[in-house]
C-alpha cells in the first residue's frame, strides 16, 4: 500500500520557484488503480517524478511522507533509493513512447536490462523472460532483436509496458500512455492494462487528462489543479456526484455522444505555478466562489466516505 | 549493412576517380604532366642508348636522330600524341594505379627518383605524428566535455567553452609557430623541428626516445589547438542526449549514473560525434601539409613543401593523388564505424 | 517571415550576448585600424612593399621602440643626420684650382647600445671630373678614425660604413693603431662607438663610449662649382611602433594595412560561398526530385574534394593573386556544409502555412523561394560568413606560408610566412611572429564570439540551464 502525504515539488526557473506539486496526498491501496486528471501543467507529471525521485537539476525543494507498506522512502538515500524501489518495487511509463527507448540498444535487451542489473539474471535468461512477457502483451518474440525505430508507436508503448512491468513492480505508473496513439492503438494499450490489472494484481496509478479513459479502467479518481488535488474519490461518486466546481465544469465539458447538449468550457487559463494565490486557486475561474475563498488555501475536505473534496464551500460541513 | 558498405564504396571510389582526374587536368593545364612524361621518355631512351655498344662513336647528329626517332615511336606507342582529352585518361589510369613515375629533384633515402618509394618512406611518420594526436585530442576533448556537461554554467564550463571558441578558428600551425618561439626558443624546452637529431642516436630505444622528444611539442601544439571545439562539440550533443526522454527512463530504471553515462548518453551520440570527426578530419588532413612544414616533420605534408618549392611537379601531382586516396579510405573507415554505431542506418540501407 | 525580421533577431542575438558584443567591439577596432591605413597610408603600398629602396633609411630586423620597457637598457633609435644638420664651410683655391668642402655634423651620443648599422650618403654635383671624399669621425675621447678616403663614383654615393671592406680596413687599421687585436671580425659600428680597451671588438663585452661625436666629411673637387652635401645614418635597434623586417621595411605600415586586406579578402570570399551555398541548399529542397538528388551527390563529392592540394596545384601553375584566389576558393566551394543545412532548414520551413498560403495565391516557385525561404535562412547564411572569414584568412596566411599565394600584396599572412622563413623563430625576432600573429588571432577572435552569440539563435536547443 502507497500513502503520500504532502508532497512538495518546486523547480527553479528564470522567472521564479514553480510550485509544481504542492502538498499533494493519496493513498493507492493494493491492487487499486487511481486515475489522476487534470489539464496540462497542473502537476500530475511531476507527481510521478516525485513518487519516483527523478528530480531535475533545479529542483529547489523537495519534501513529504511517500509510505510504501510503512516504510517511508523519503528516508533512503540516493543509492539505497535507486538500488531496492526503482524498478522493482514501483516503475513508470512515461509520456510520449516514441522517445522513451535508446535508439541504438535492440529493445529486448532494453527490456532485460532491469533484470540483469539489479536480479544479475545472466543475459540468454533475462532475454527468456522478456520473450515470455511480449507474449503477454501481445508481441512476437523475435521482436527482442528489433531496434525502436523498426516499431510502430503501438509496438513501442507495448515494449514499454512490459519494460515496466519485468521487474513485478507493486506500483505502476503510467503517464499519458496513450496520448500519442491513434485511437485504434489505445483501444488496444487500454484492454491490455485491464487484462494486467486482473491477472497481477497490480496497483496502478493512471495519469492523463482524457476522463473517458480514467472512467474505464479506475477504481478511484484525483483531480488535479495548479499543483493541488482538489477532489479525490470513488469513480462513480466523483463522476457522478462532483462536488469541486472545477470537477463540474470538467465533466461538463466532456461531449456526449447522442446527447443534444453543447460541452461546457471553463473560462480563462490555468494559472501559472510561480507565484500561486495564497487562497483558492481556482477562484480565478469559479463561477461559485465567494470573495473570502481567495484568502486562505482551503482545507482538504472528506464529504462522504473516502469522498475528498479541497473547497471552501463545504467547510460547513462535519 | 552490407549494401550500405557497398554503396558507400562505389561512391567514394568515383569520388576518388573524381577527385584525381580533377587534379590532372588542374596539373596539365599548364602541360605540367607533358613535359614531365616527354623529359622522362627522353632521358630513358637516352640513358638506354648511351649503354649501348659504340654509342660513342657515333657522331652527334647520328645520336640526335636516334634519340628523336625512339623519342616519337615511344611517344606514339604511350599514345601520348594523342588529343588532351585522350591523354588525360591515359594519365588517370597511371595514377589510379599509382604508378607514379620518377621524381624531378627530389629523392629517397634509399637513393632511388621512384615516387611510391619517396612517398612510402614519409607515410609512416605522418601517420605517426597524426594518428597519435588525433587519439589524443579525441580523448582528452571528450573527457573535458564530459566534465562540461556535467556542470553546465559553471566556471570551468565557461572558461573552456571560451577557449574553445578562440582556439576553434585558428588552425594548429598557427600556434606551432607562437610555440616554437616560446617553447623551443625562448625556453629551450623542445627542439626546434625535425623527427630525431642530427646525428640521431644509434640503439633503437634512444632512437625511439628521441623521437617521442621531437614529437612533444607538435603533438601538444595539434592537442592544444583542436581540444577545445571538440570538447564543446561533446559538451553539447551530450547535454543534448542527456535531456532526452529515455535517459530519464533509464534513471527510473534504477541504472547507475555511470551506466547512464555511457549506454545511454554516450553511445547515442557518438553518430553525430562521428560526423563531426569526419569533417574535421578532412580539414586536419589539410591542415597537416602546413602543419608538418612549419615544424619540420618529414612526412608527407613537409615533402608537399619541399616538392612545391623547388618545383619538383611530378612529386606535387603524385603527392596530390596519394592524398585523395588516404582522404576517400579516411572517409570510408569512418563510414564503417558510422554504421556500426548507427543501427538506423544498417537498417535502413539494408 | 520577412529580411528585416531576421535582421531584427540576428542584431538582437548579438548585442544581449556578451560574446557577441566583445566580437563586434574586436571588429570595430579592426574596422577603425583599416580606415586609420586608407588615410593614413595614402601612397601606393603593394608597390611600396616591394621597393626595397623605399626603406633604406631603416635598420633591419629591430624590434619596436616600446620594446625597450622590458629591458633595462636604453637603446638607440635610428638617427638621420639630414643634409641641413651639417656645417658646410666651402672655398675654393685659385692657385691649386681645388675646391675645397667640408661637411661637419655633431652627434649626441648617449644610448646603452651600439648602433645597428652606419651609412653615409654623400650628394655631389660636379662638372667633370669626380671629387675626392674622406670621412673622419671624432670621438668623445679625441681619437679619429678615418673611415673612407676615395674618389666618388657617381652624384649619389650610398656608403655602407658597417658592411663595405675597404671601408672595414679603414677601421682595422684604425683598430690597429689603438694596439687592439684585430684577428677577429670587426663591425665598424661597434668598435667606433667603444670604449677603448680590449674589448672594443668583442660583440659581447665591448662597452659604449657615451659623448659627443663629430662627423667630419672633407670633399676635393675640382671646379669651383662642384659641391657636395652629406647625410649620415646611424642605424638604432630599435625603430618605430612594430620595428621592422629582414628588407628593413616599416612593420607598423604592413600591419595597419593587413587589417583592411584580411577583412576585404575574408569578407569577400566568405559571403559569396555562403550565399551561393545556401540558394543551392534551398533550391535543392525546394525543388525537390532530381535537382534534390543531383545536388545532394555533387555536395557530397565537393566535400570530399582535397581543398588544400588543388588550391596549391593551381597556384602553382598559375600565377595567382590575391583576388584571382578569392576566385578560386569560390569554385571550389560552391557546394558545402551550408549547402546540407541550408537544405534540412528549407525543408522544415516548406511546411509551414505560410508557404502554402502564398502557393495558394498564386506565387510562383521562385518568388517564394527567394521572398519567404531566403530571408529565413539569414541566420545561417551569416553564421557561416562569420566562421568562414577567419578560415578563409588563415588559407591565405597558411598559402604564403607555403610560397605560394600572392608574392606582392602585404597581408598579415604574408608577414607571418615571411618572420617564418627568415627565421624569426630561430633569431628571437619575436615582434616580427608576435604582432601580425595578435592581430590575426584578435581578429579570428572576434569572429568566433559573433559566431556564438549567433549559435543560440541557429542551435536554439544549445542553451545551459
Amino acid at each position: 500500500m502507497l500513502e503520500l502525504s504532502s508532497i512538495k515539488l518546486y523547480y527553479r526557473t528564470q522567472r521564479g520557484i514553480v510550485q509544481a506539486v504542492d502538498d499533494v496526498s493519496f493513498t493507492l491501496q493494493d491492487g487499486e488503480t487511481l486515475g489522476l486528471v487534470g489539464e496540462s501543467g497542473c502537476g500530475k507529471s511531476s507527481t510521478a517524478l516525485a513518487m519516483m525521485r527523478l528530480l531535475p537539476r533545479n529542483v529547489e525543494r523537495y519534501e513529504g511522507k511517500i509510505l510504501l507498506n510503512g516504510t517511508n522512502l523519503m528516508d533512503l538515500d540516493e543509492e539505497a533509493f535507486r538500488r531496492q524501489i526503482r524498478w522493482q518495487r514501483m516503475a513508470v511509463v512515461f509520456q510520449g513512447a516514441m522517445n522513451s527507448l535508446n535508439p541504438v540498444l535492440k529493445v529486448g535487451f532494453q527490456v532485460a536490462e532491469p533484470l540483469i542489473i539489479h536480479k544479475n539474471v545472466e543475459k540468454k535468461d533475462a532475454l527468456q523472460q522478456v520473450k515470455d512477457l511480449f507474449y503477454l502483451v501481445g508481441l512476437p518474440p523475435e521482436f527482442t532483436e528489433r531496434y525502436p525505430h523498426e516499431l510502430s508507436g503501438g509496438m513501442k508503448q507495448r515494449v514499454i509496458l512490459s519494460m515496466a512491468l519485468i521487474l513485478n513492480p507493486d506500483i505502476l505508473i503510467l503517464d499519458e500512455p496513450t496520448s500519442a496513439l491513434d485511437v485504434s492503438i489505445q483501444a488496444q494499450i487500454m484492454n491490455l492494462l485491464k487484462r494486467l490489472k486482473k491477472e497481477r494484481d497490480i496497483s496502478m496509478l493512471f495519469i492523463t487528462h482524457d476522463i473517458a479513459l480514467v472512467s474505464d479502467l479506475c477504481e478511484t479518481i484525483g483531480v488535479m489543479y495548479a499543483g493541488q488535488i482538489v477532489e479525490l474519490g470513488p469513480i462513480e461518486n466523483v463522476l457522478l456526484n462532483p462536488q469541486h466546481p472545477y470537477t463540474q465544469k470538467l465533466i461538463a465539458s466532456v461531449p456526449l455522444l447522442r446527447e443534444e447538449r453543447i460541452p461546457d468550457f471553463i473560462p480563462g487559463a490555468p494559472p501559472d505555478l510561480v507565484n500561486p494565490i495564497r487562497g483558492c486557486r481556482f477562484f480565478p475561474r469559479c463561477s461559485q466562489g465567494q470573495r473570502e475563498f481567495e484568502e486562505r488555501d482551503p482545507p482538504f475536505l472528506e464529504v462522504e466516505t473516502g469522498h475528498f473534496v479541497k473547497c471552501w464551500r463545504y467547510r460547513d460541513q462535519p | 549493412m552490407k549494401k550500405y558498405l557497398a554503396k558507400r564504396v562505389v561512391y567514394l571510389s568515383l569520388t576518388l576517380v573524381l577527385s584525381i582526374y580533377i587534379a590532372i587536368i588542374i596539373a596539365n593545364a599548364g602541360g605540367m604532366i607533358d613535359d614531365i612524361l616527354s623529359a622522362q621518355i627522353k632521358y630513358d631512351i637516352t640513358t638506354n642508348l648511351a649503354r649501348s655498344p659504340g654509342w660513342a662513336q657515333l657522331p652527334e647528329e647520328e645520336k640526335l636522330r636516334l634519340i628523336e626517332e625512339r623519342f616519337t615511336s615511344a611517344i606514339h606507342a604511350k599514345g601520348l600524341d594523342k588529343p588532351f582529352l585522350e591523354r588525360t585518361f591515359i594519365y588517370l589510369w597511371d595514377a589510379l594505379t599509382l604508378n607514379l613515375g620518377r621524381s624531378l629533384f627530389i629523392t629517397s633515402a634509399s637513393g632511388t627518383k621512384q615516387i611510391s618509394v619517396i612517398i612510402l618512406e614519409r607515410l609512416p611518420r605522418t601517420v605517426l605524428l597524426f594518428t597519435t594526436g588525433t587519439i589524443a585530442y579525441s580523448i582528452v576533448g571528450l573527457v573535458i566535455g564530459l566534465r562540461m556537461a556535467r556542470s553546465p554554467g559553471s566556471l570551468f564550463d565557461r572558461v573552456t567553452t571560451f577557449f574553445a571558441i578562440v582556439t576553434q578558428t585558428i588552425p594548429p600551425w598557427f600556434f606551432g609557430i607562437i610555440f616554437i618561439l616560446l617553447f623551443a626558443y625562448q625556453l629551450r624546452l623542445v627542439p626546434f623541428g625535425g623527427m630525431v637529431s642530427v646525428p640521431p642516436p644509434s640503439d633503437p630505444f634512444n632512437y625511439a626516445l628521441d623521437i617521442l622528444f621531437h614529437m612533444a611539442l607538435p603533438l601538444f601544439t595539434w592537442i592544444f589547438s583542436i581540444f577545445g571545439s571538440w570538447a564543446y562539440i561533446t559538451r553539447n550533443l551530450t547535454m543534448q542526449s542527456s535531456e532526452e526522454d529515455f535517459v530519464t527512463v533509464a534513471r527510473a530504471k534504477g541504472l547507475s549514473e555511470n551506466l547512464i553515462m555511457r549506454r545511454y548518453v554516450l553511445r547515442p551520440s557518438l553518430p553525430p560525434i562521428v560526423t563531426s570527426v569526419s569533417l574535421s578530419l578532412i580539414a586536419s588532413w589539410q591542415g597537416a601539409i602546413i602543419t608538418e612544414t612549419v615544424f619540420g616533420w618529414p612526412g608527407l605534408g613537409r615533402l608537399y613543401y619541399q616538392a612545391i618549392s623547388i618545383l619538383d611537379a611530378p612529386v606535387i601531382i603524385g603527392l596530390t593523388v596519394v592524398y585523395a586516396y588516404l582522404l576517400v579510405i579516411t572517409i570510408f573507415i569512418l563510414d564503417l564505424v558510422y554504421g556500426f554505431l548507427d543501427p538506423r542506418i544498417r537498417v535502413e540501407m539494408g | 517571415m520577412s529580411l528585416s525580421r531576421e535582421i531584427q533577431d540576428l542584431s538582437q542575438a548579438l548585442l544581449t550576448s556578451r560574446s557577441g558584443k566583445t566580437g563586434l567591439i574586436i571588429l570595430a577596432i579592426v574596422l577603425g585600424i583599416s580606415l586609420f591605413a586608407a588615410i593614413y597610408v595614402p601612397f601606393d603600398v603593394v608597390a611600396k612593399w616591394n621597393e626595397p629602396t623605399f626603406w633604406q633609411k631603416n635598420p633591419r630586423t629591430v624590434a619596436p621602440e616600446w620594446g625597450t620597457f622590458f629591458i633595462n637598457k636604453n637603446l638607440p633609435p635610428t638617427l638621420d643626420v639630414a643634409p641641413d644638420d651639417f656645417n658646410k664651410n666651402e672655398y675654393f683655391v685659385t692657385a691649386s684650382s681645388l675646391k675645397y668642402v667640408t661637411l661637419e655634423a655633431l652627434i649626441t651620443y648617449n644610448y646603452d647600445d651600439f648602433p645597428s648599422e652606419l651609412a653615409a650618403i654623400v650628394y655631389a654635383t660636379y662638372a667633370e671630373q669626380r671629387p675626392l671624399v674622406t670621412i673622419t669621425l671624432e670621438r668623445p675621447d679625441g681619437l679619429k678614425a678615418v673611415l673612407y678616403r676615395d674618389i666618388l663614383r657617381s652624384p649619389v654615393n650610398y656608403l655602407y660604413l658597417s658592411s663595405d671592406r675597404d671601408i672595414r680596413d679603414n677601421v682595422k687599421s684604425f683598430l690597429l693603431t689603438l694596439g687592439v687585436d684585430t684577428t677577429r671580425t670587426i663591425y665598424p659600428e661597434l668598435s667606433l662607438f667603444a670604449v677603448k680597451n680590449d674589448d672594443m671588438v668583442d660583440t659581447r663585452k665591448a662597452s659604449v663610449l657615451k659623448g659627443f661625436y663629430r662627423i667630419r666629411i672633407d670633399v676635393i673637387a675640382a671646379a669651383e662649382a662642384d659641391t657636395a652635401d652629406a647625410e649620415f645614418l646611424l642605424y638604432g635597434q630599435v625603430y618605430g611602433l612594430a620595428g621592422t623586417d629582414s628588407n628593413r621595411r616599416d612593420l607598423f605600415i604592413g600591419l595597419v594595412w593587413g587589417a583592411p586586406v584580411a577583412l576585404a579578402f575574408g569578407l569577400s570570399a566568405a559571403i559569396v560561398t555562403s550565399i551561393i551555398q545556401s540558394l543551392l541548399g534551398a533550391i535543392s529542397a525546394w525543388y525537390g526530385g532530381l535537382v534534390d538528388e543531383v545536388i545532394q551527390r555533387v555536395t557530397e563529392t565537393y566535400m570530399i574534394l582535397p581543398f588544400l592540394p588543388f588550391i596549391i596545384m593551381i597556384s602553382i601553375v598559375f600565377r595567382v593573386d590575391i583576388w584571382f584566389l578569392v576566385v578560386i576558393i569560390v569554385a571550389l566551394s560552391l557546394f558545402g556544409g551550408v549547402t546540407k543545412t541550408a537544405r534540412s532548414v528549407t525543408f522544415q520551413i516548406m511546411n509551414e502555412q505560410y508557404i502554402e498560403a502564398a502557393e495558394s495565391y498564386g506565387a510562383s516557385r521562385r518568388r517564394i523561394l527567394f521572398l519567404y525561404i531566403m530571408p529565413r535562412l539569414l541566420p545561417y547564411i551569416v553564421a557561416n560568413i562569420v566562421l568562414a572569414v577567419p578560415a578563409y584568412v588563415f588559407l591565405e596566411a597558411a598559402l604564403s606560408v607555403l610560397g605560394l599565394g600572392d608574392p606582392m600584396v602585404p597581408t598579415w599572412g604574408k608577414m607571418i610566412s615571411d618572420a617564418y622563413v627568415g627565421g624569426a623563430a630561430v633569431h628571437g625576432f619575436w615582434w616580427w611572429i608576435l604582432l601580425p600573429a595578435v592581430l590575426i588571432m584578435v581578429t579570428a577572435s572576434a569572429f568566433a564570439f559573433i559566431g556564438y552569440a549567433l549559435d543560440k539563435v541557429v542551435n536554439p536547443r544549445l542553451r545551459e540551464r
